[in-house]
This record gives structure tokens, C-alpha cells and sequence, in this order.
């Protein structure tokens, strides 16, 4: 009898794989694609940088009341060393806590993996934390740490880098918690007919398959990082007194007439706290734009890692 | 002595409306053979599939394997599955994911390699080893799972309707290089099908099911000769086993 297939003969024929497209396109046109990527939104930016720089002189604001462009730029430079360390010291402190913050994340979703029990203990008060706006337990941190000898010194910086570790951990436990539950189940299936053991299953399908989550939650806390580490140092340096500070925060604290003593500003917060009180409105505004540029920069560098680790994840 | 001894296998999901899946199951699969089951949608052909390879607890009855309860094979991995959906893990290549039953049972040297590289090849996919899932077709991606099932020699291959996601020309190569697969290994297979035809062309011996809950209605025999050319399909006696199947799936005896 013939045998019209042969075994091992690619039967589907070898053909790349291509993507559909419903007509060729011409160079010219792959090139405008591309650059339009770039170009619009490059373009729609410089629109705004134009309106900002001529439309409070064209309005007839003075530059020291609104800034323009022009007048940032000089405050920028006209701050520059001190903004430059306060921009070093905020990006330690969102580096540390979502470094420590993720770590930690990580770890306590694998325990959660592990132990039913401590799951059912722990996760339902990790989602509820999760609606708590963590940035008011800085006063919190600072009057705990100056309980505690060894840390009272540096208490208000140990709790900027606290409450940037907290607004770090939560989204990134919740997540992964997820993250490690949501395998395959027929692959899951595949584990038990090979026995697999609870440490292969977990290394070799749940970490894997709760790499997506985790980077959703590092793009997620990455800016709330950032969005801590400020707020936090502007509640910690607005004052002497922890809570006039938090209402200081809230711009409360002017209006109730607390006493404010912003001397010693450490990183952006504290920074823009000084600037405030000083009525500094370039320097405000040169902070606020600089540590913009760099949290997009951060975020911008895990939409990088995402791309290149996780290929098979085109979506999104 | 058979290879799969099943007797008087019943199962019932449980729940506030518990539902009978299978009732009174038995049935025995000798070394080398390929049994199909089919049977109406719903009748419990992936739970019997599940029962015998341990992926659910059997309430009543038996399920030997070699002469050992199903949960003893699965342990000694005696049992290999092929799913409706081929079931890879997106980020490995081809090659790693037939290869991660290797991994889990610790037999990741050279030679066991080379074996998965020449799975790949027997199932056609030998120049597709880098690629990953996303990268292939879902008839590829099938294969692939056939050769992850393959790689550690399973004495006892079950496979629920692994190509029923496919187009009929795609099964029918499909079919063609499962024979060749099987005839080379000399291996025993359950496979769980919906399609008649696509039994008869691969099996010497079919379980045909009742709707739920599952009996078996009929054990049919297939008398055509091996090696099978596809043209067989063709022939009167074909034809006849076809007619008798479709008399017993449709509740009438034909015959016998
Ligand atoms: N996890 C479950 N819990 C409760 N009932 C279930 C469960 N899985 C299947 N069933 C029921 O058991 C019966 C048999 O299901 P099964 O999946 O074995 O059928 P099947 O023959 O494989 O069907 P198909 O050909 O559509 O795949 C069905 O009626 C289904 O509703
Ligand atoms: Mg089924």
C-alpha cells in the first residue's frame, strides 16, 4: 500500500509565518507610518510647549505669577544644584521602596501559593488595604519610628521610604496572588499526570504564567512609587509637628496658621514645599516638570523590560 | 493479561444537583491496541478519560492499569494525555515544551535531547524547533502536543478528541501521521473521538457511548487490514462498519 504522506514530512508545507496585511505598502508609506508613531505625538507636545510659552505673555500674566516655558527653564537653572539632589534623593527613595516594596510582594504572594491557610488569613486584608490612600500613614510611620531608638534619628526619611514600600507591596501581592492562580488548567492537568512537585509546578508554571501580572503591576507602581516617595517628603519636611503636616499637605495648614519651618527640604517634596512658602513659582514649576520627565522615564523603562521579557504577550 | 482493565466504572459529579456522568463502565484495552470512544456530546467521554488517568478520583468500580489502580501509574508516569486544546506553555519554544516532561522527571541529559528533537521531527515540525506557540498554527501547535505526550514512552496514550479543533484536511494528515506514530512506537491508545469515520480509520476495536449518563451501547470491531491506506475510507467495508456505527449511535441494532 502507498503511503502518500511520509512520517516527518512538514504535511502544512514550511511557510513563514506572516502577518496578514491587505495590501503591500509602498516605502514611502512604511516610512510616514513609522515616523507618524513619533511624529504626532512629538508634535501635539510641542503645541502645548508653544501655547505655554506665549499665551500667559500674549494674556498679559506676568511670568512670575504663571510661569511660561522660558521662565521654568530659568528656574531650573537658577535652582539647579538643589534641585538636581532633590531629584537624586526622591529617586532613591521610589527606587528603594518599590524595590523592597515588589520584593516583598513577590514573596508573600509565593507564601500565599504555598499556604491556603495564610492566604485566607492575610489576602482579603491585603485588598482592603488596597483602598486605603496610603500616603496619609506618613505622619503614622513617623511617630512609630520615633518610638524606636535606633531609628528616631532619620524617622522621617525611614518613613518616606516606608510609605513608598507600602504603596508598592499592596497592588503587587494582590496581583500575583493572581497572577501565580491564573494557569492553565489543562497545563495544571498535564503537571499532575507527570507528579510533578508542588516546588516544579511552581517554578515551571506559576511563576511563568504570573509574569504578565507582574509587570501590570510594576508599570501601576512604579508611578505610585514615584507619587509616594513626593508626597511622603512633603508631608515630612512641611513642619515640625507630623500633623500640621499632613494638613499642610492638604494646603490647609496656611489657613489655620500652623507654624511651618521648611529650612532642611530633602528630595522633590520637600523641595516644592520650600518653593511654595517661598513663592518660588519658577522652581515650583521646574520640579513639578522634572520629576514628571522622570517618572514617564521609569514607567517608560518597564514598558521596555515588558516588551523584551514577555514576546509572546503581544497585546497590550 | 490487557493492559487498561476497567469494571464497572461509575461516576457522579457532585454538587447541589449532582449530575451522573458514567454508569456501569466496562471494558478492557489489550497491549498495542488503538480503542476509540465515541458517543453524543456530553456523554462523559473526557471524564472517562479523567477517571483512567487519575485526574478524577474514581467513586465506584476499577480502573487497572498493568495490573495497578490508575493513581500507581500516574505516579510511576505510565500515562500520557493529549487534550482537546494543545495546552503549551506560551513562553517555551516548541522544543522546550516537548521536552518539559523531561524536565519534571529529571531526565534532561543529551540523549533525551536528541529524543525530543526527533519527536519534533516525526511529527512533521522539525524546522519549527525555536519557535514558540504564537509562532505557529493550531494544527502545528497540536502536533506539538503530541510529541510533549510522546517524549517520556507512555505505555498507554490517552488523547480527548485531539483534533477536533482542526479542518477535515488538516485531520486526515493529522490521522495519517498518528498511525505511523503509533505503529512506530508500538503504544496503546484511548482516543475520544466525535467522528465516525475518524474511528473507524484509526481503531481496532471502538466503544460506542450512550448519552448521559454514559453505558456502552456497543464494543464494535474493526477487521481492516493495518498498514491502512487513507483510500480505505473508500471501501465497502468501510462503509458498512460506518452504517452499522450510525445504526448504533441512532439506537437501532443493526446487526449483532
Ligand atoms: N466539573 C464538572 N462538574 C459537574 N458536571 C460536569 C463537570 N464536567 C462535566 N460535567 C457533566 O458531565 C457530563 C459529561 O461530561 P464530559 O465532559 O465527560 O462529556 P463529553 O462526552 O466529553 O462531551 P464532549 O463530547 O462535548 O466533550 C456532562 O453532562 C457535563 O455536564
Ligand atoms: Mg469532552
Amino acid at each position: 500500500m502507498a503511503k502518500p504522506v511520509e512520517a516527518g514530512a512538514p504535511v502544512e508545507g514550511a511557510r513563514p509565518i506572516q502577518q496578514p496585511s491587505r495590501h503591500a505598502r509602498s516605502p514611502f508609506e512604511r516610512v510616514w507610518l513609522a515616523l507618524s508613531r513619533f511624529m504626532l505625538p512629538a508634535f501635539v507636545v510641542a503645541v502645548f510647549l508653544a501655547i505655554w510659552q506665549w499665551l500667559p505673555p500674549a494674556l498679559n500674566i506676568p511670568t512670575y505669577e504663571l510661569p511660561n516655558l522660558s521662565t521654568t527653564l530659568q528656574g531650573l537653572q537658577n535652582n539647579w544644584p538643589d534641585l538636581g539632589n532633590a531629584l537624586l534623593v526622591t529617586t532613591q527613595d521610589a527606587l528603594a521602596g518599590f524595590i523592597i516594596g515588589n520584593a516583598l510582594a513577590i514573596l508573600g504572594a509565593t507564601v500565599f501559593a504555598y499556604s491556603a491557610n495564610m492566604e485566607r488569613a492575610f489576602y482579603p486584608l491585603a485588598i482592603l488595604v488596597q483602598t486605603i490612600p496610603i500616603v496619609v500613614y506618613v505622619p503614622l510611620l513617623i511617630i512609630l519610628f520615633d518610638q524606636v531608638p535606633l531609628l528616631a534619628n532619620n524617622a522621617q526619611a525611614l518613613a518616606v521610604v516606608g510609605v513608598t514600600i507600602l504603596i508598592s507591596f499592596f497592588p503587587t501581592l494582590v496581583n500575583m496572588t493572581v497572577g501565580f492562580k491564573s494557569i492553565d488548567p489543562r497545563v495544571y492537568e498535564l503537571m499532575r499526570l507527570l507528579n510533578a512537585s508542588r516546588t516544579q509546578i511552581f517554578i515551571k508554571l506559576r511563576f511563568p504564567s504570573a509574569i504578565p501580572f507582574l509587570f501590570s503591576s510594576l508599570k501601576i507602581t512604579s508611578t505610585l512609587a514615584f507619587v509616594g516617595a513626593i508626597v511622603g517628603e512633603w508631608m515630612a519636611n512641611s513642619g515640625i509637628n507630623p500633623v500640621g503636616s499632613v494638613l499642610d499637605g492638604f494646603g490647609v495648614h496656611t489657613l489655620l496658621g500652623f507654624p511651618t519651618n521648611p529650612s532642611q527640604a530633602s528630595g522633590v517634596g520637600g523641595q516644592l514645599n520650600l518653593f511654595y512658602f517661598r513663592l518660588d513659582k519658577p522652581g515650583l514649576f521646574a520640579s513639578v516638570v522634572t520629576v514628571s520627565i522622570l517618572s514617564i522615564l521609569f514607567f517608560g523603562l518597564m514598558v521596555l523590560l515588558e516588551r523584551v521579557l514577555i514576546p509572546w504577550q503581544k497585546s497590550q | 493479561m490487557a493492559l487498561l482493565e476497567v469494571r464497572d466504572v461509575c461516576y457522579i459529579y457532585p454538587g447541589a444537583q449532582p449530575v451522573e456522568a458514567l454508569r456501569d463502565i466496562t471494558f478492557e484495552v489489550e497491549r498495542n491496541e488503538f480503542i476509540s470512544v465515541i458517543g453524543p456530546s456530553g456523554c462523559g467521554k473526557s471524564t472517562l478519560l479523567r477517571l483512567l488517568s487519575d485526574l478524577l478520583p474514581i467513586d465506584k468500580g476499577e480502573v487497572l492499569i498493568a495490573g495497578e489502580p490508575a493513581v500507581v501509574a500516574r505516579r510511576k508516569r505510565e500515562i500520557g494525555f493529549v487534550f482537546q486544546d494543545p495546552a503549551l506553555m506560551p513562553w517555551r519554544s516548541s522544543l522546550k515544551n516537548v521536552r518539559l516532561p523531561l524536565e519534571v522527571l529529571r531526565r534532561d541529559g543529551a540523549s533525551e535531547k536528541a529524543t525530543s528533537e526527533s519527536l519534533l521531527r516525526l511529527v512533521g515540525l522539525g524546522d519549527f524547533t525555536a519557535k514558540r506557540p504564537d509562532q505557529l498554527s493550531g494544527g502545528m501547535r497540536q502536533r506539538v502536543s503530541i510529541a510533549r505526550a510522546l517524549t517520556y514512552d507512555p505505555p498507554l496514550l490517552l488523547m480527548d478528541e485531539p483534533f477536533g479543533a482542526l479542518d477535515q484536511i488538516t485531520r486526515d494528515e493529522m490521522n495519517i501521521e498518528l498511525l505511523n506514530i503509533w505503529e512506530q512506537k508500538q503504544s496503546t491508545v484511548v482516543f475520544v473521538t466525535h467522528s465516525i469515520g475518524e474511528a473507524i480509520y484509526l481503531s481496532d476495536r471502538i466503544v460506542v457511548l450512550s448519552p448521559r449518563p454514559g453505558r456502552i451501547v456497543d464494543i464494535v470491531d474493526v477487521p481492516l487490514p493495518r498498514p491502512r491506506d487513507p483510500a480505505i475510507k473508500r471501501s465497502r467495508e468501510f462503509f458498512d462498519i460506518e452504517t452499522s456505527l450510525l445504526g448504533t449511535l441512532e439506537g437501532r441494532r443493526i446487526h449483532g
